[in-house]
């Protein structure tokens, strides 16, 4: 009995030392009984050489019920070692990367332990209780470091193997564009269909013309590195030539700061090409807000006010495209929308007399200008759509046969 | 950024970013031109008493409003310039000009279903099983209207959405070449 009474109270001290050395609520107890038996780093290929992927195998002994792991690295076998990744206890890899305190550098060599996390229940002192029992039983952390390994090295790719196909696709549309723009150079006849749109811009500046009213031209609510937002550029540059061809005043109401000088140079441009150079107004090249709703209404005060007859909303567009284009079907102008932002479309389609879906609106300025390059252009378009619907035919059929290499090469990772 | 696309190394990484901080360096410097064509266009009209005058000078001291106090007492979360100017004004604008869009989307919606044509039927029809079947009560409708309108959603509306996305996705690329290729040049100002 005194015995007992003796190993209670060791245990009850070592509780307490415990207690008084770790945080309260969580006591780690480093041990090795849960650890991952084996833990295995490499270099992950085709990247930077800023990330690791770090391997384990659970431990083959039982009775433990393993929480999660936690991946540390270090730049020396002896540490200081850092926490890089977590994981439940189902997982047994995580790749480790660079983090805002410590970096993963091509060329260095890393060293790798795997720490499994468990849970153990402990007696601890409890004052509150009677003498008689005088601890109580709480559930602890356990964690349990397994040997560490290394060193791996990081090592940087030149190519990224695993974008090939892409690479491939790209060089096979450039080829096709080239061969394409050297025929419509040479003299072939390229045939497009007809797109109501296109032939609708002349209508709308027209229409425009005829009420004497200006002509609104939003592109779209994105910066210049947007390419909805080039392909509006070069749209508005026409649709510029063709009101100053009319003597019709342009208003380019614009999100975002940056599109101010290219809008004006567009615009500018516009003018130039039709003759009347006299005729462009700078102040009609409108910087209204970056605030998406603020802009917005911006443009909409602009149809009200300025009664504008003519609307082209051409570029990236997101919950402002419905607001824009209803308020100018109340105010009864005609309407001509593109975009390529899919969810929007339906909007555009509902409010809108003409909209220039997906590949049209990218198609437009080829067709709008007739200018040979872009024909060329736009008709290797064509041919590339037509390889991709084969390859989606072929690809249908091979998986319905059960071959499945078509499918894994087309995969972008 | 397209050779780093394909090119991992630290090497081009450096460079695209270095790239990259330029960009974000000349747009930041883009907000001052855009400043000054706000306070040139709308400044001048309020000097000229041009029509709509009083709109614009509450464009101008609204302008001022936001620089000035935003300069002097910083735009962090907490600041005065940012909760009484911002967050308590601004949002709460913003927010009533984008709930404006359920009544835009019901006076769409009532043209768009006009039943004039037969394709205008067929979308009618098919809006209206959609809208039955996302009600909670769609199942005591009838036992398989989610089961349909899940089919409507995942076959011929996503089918409709890629044809769609991989057009305007070879669209955009082709428009990136003659970027590229220096074929197009209209957004530098030449045609």
């Amino acid at each position: 009995m005194p015995q007992k009474a003796s190993c209670l109270l060791l245990l009850v001290l070592c509780c307490h030392i415990c207690v008084r050395a770790q945080s309260d609520s969580v006591i780690t107890i480093i041990a090795q009984g849960a650890a991952p038996a084996t833990v295995v780093a490499e270099d992950v290929a085709n990247d930077g050489g800023d990330r690791l992927l770090v391997k384990w195998t659970p431990t083959s002994q039982v009775g433990f019920s393993i929480l999660g792991y936690r991946v540390l690295a270090a730049k020396a076998a002896a540490g200081p070692f850092q926490l890089m990744a977590e994981t439940d206890g189902r997982t047994n890899e995580a790749h480790i990367s660079s983090g805002e305190s410590w970096k993963i550098e091509a060329g260095d060599a890393y060293f790798v332990k795997v720490v499994a996390v468990d849970s153990t229940t402990l007696a601890v002192a409890d004052s509150s209780l009677p003498d008689s029992v005088g601890v109580k039983f709480v559930k602890r952390l356990r964690l349990s470091e397994s040997p560490v390994t290394g060193p791996t090295v990081a090592e940087a790719s030149w190519f990224n193997w695993d974008r090939l196909n892409i690479f491939l696709m790209i060089v096979l549309f450039y080829a096709a564009v080239m061969y394409m723009i050297k025929r419509a150079k040479a003299g072939a006849s390229l045939h497009f269909r007809k797109i109501a749109g296109i032939d609708a811009i002349d209508e709308a500046i027209g229409r425009a013309t005829e009420l004497g009213k200006p002509v609104l031209y939003v592109p779209g609510t994105q910066n210049i590195e947007n390419i909805q937002t080039i392909a509006s550029i070069q749209l508005l540059t026409s649709v510029a030539t063709r009101a100053a061809n009319y003597d019709i005043p342009i208003i380019v109401p614009l999100n975002r700061a940056f599109m101010v000088t290219v809008a004006e140079e567009a615009v500018k441009q516009g003018f130039m090409n039709a003759g009347r150079p006299d005729a462009y107004v700078p102040d009609n090249i409108r910087y209204l807000s970056d605030e998406q709703f603020a802009f917005t209404s911006g443009t909409t005060g602009i149809m009200m006010r300025e009664k504008t007859a003519a609307h082209f909303y051409l570029g990236a567009f997101f919950a402002e495209s419905l607001i824009l284009s209803e308020v100018g079907f109340t105010s009864g102008a005609i309407q001509i929308a593109g975009t390529a932002n899919v969810h929007q479309l339906p909007f555009f389609v509902v409010a809108c007399d003409y909209t220039l879906i997906g590949e049209e609106y990218f198609a437009t300025s080829a067709l709008v200008t007739r200018d040979l390059e872009m024909m060329g252009t736009l008709k290797a378009t064509d041919y590339m759509k037509g390889f991709i619907i084969a390859c989606l035919a072929i690809g249908m059929f091979l998986e319905l046969i059960g071959v499945k290499f078509l499918r894994s090469w087309f995969q972008f990772i | 950024m397209i050779v780093q696309f394909f090119i991992p190394h630290p090497v081009v990484n450096d460079i695209a970013n270095r790239l990259q901080n330029w960009a974000i360096i000349v747009i930041s410097f883009s907000y001052v031109l855009g400043s000054a064509n706000i306070l040139r266009i709308n400044g001048e009209l309020v000097y000229r008493r041009g029509s709509g005058w009083p709109y614009k000078l509450v464009l101008v001291a609204a302008f001022f409003l936001m620089v000035i106090p935003g300069l002097l007492f910083g735009i962090k979360e907490g600041s005065w310039a940012n909760d009484r100017l911002f967050a308590y004004t601004y949002t709460p604008l913003a927010s009533t000009m984008y709930a404006s869009l359920a009544f835009f989307i019901a006076s769409a919606a009532f043209r768009a279903f006009r039943i004039r044509t037969w394709q205008a039927s067929v979308l009618a029809i098919t809006a209206l099983v959609v809208m039955l079947g996302r009600v909670p009560i769609s199942h005591l409708i009838w036992d398989e209207l989610p089961g349909i309108v899940d089919w409507i959603m995942n076959v011929p509306n996503t089918v409709a959405q890629r044809g769609i996305l991989i057009g305007a996705a070879l669209g955009a690329i082709a428009t990136g070449l003659k970027v590229i290729l220096g074929i197009e040049r209209s957004y530098l100002g030449r045609d």
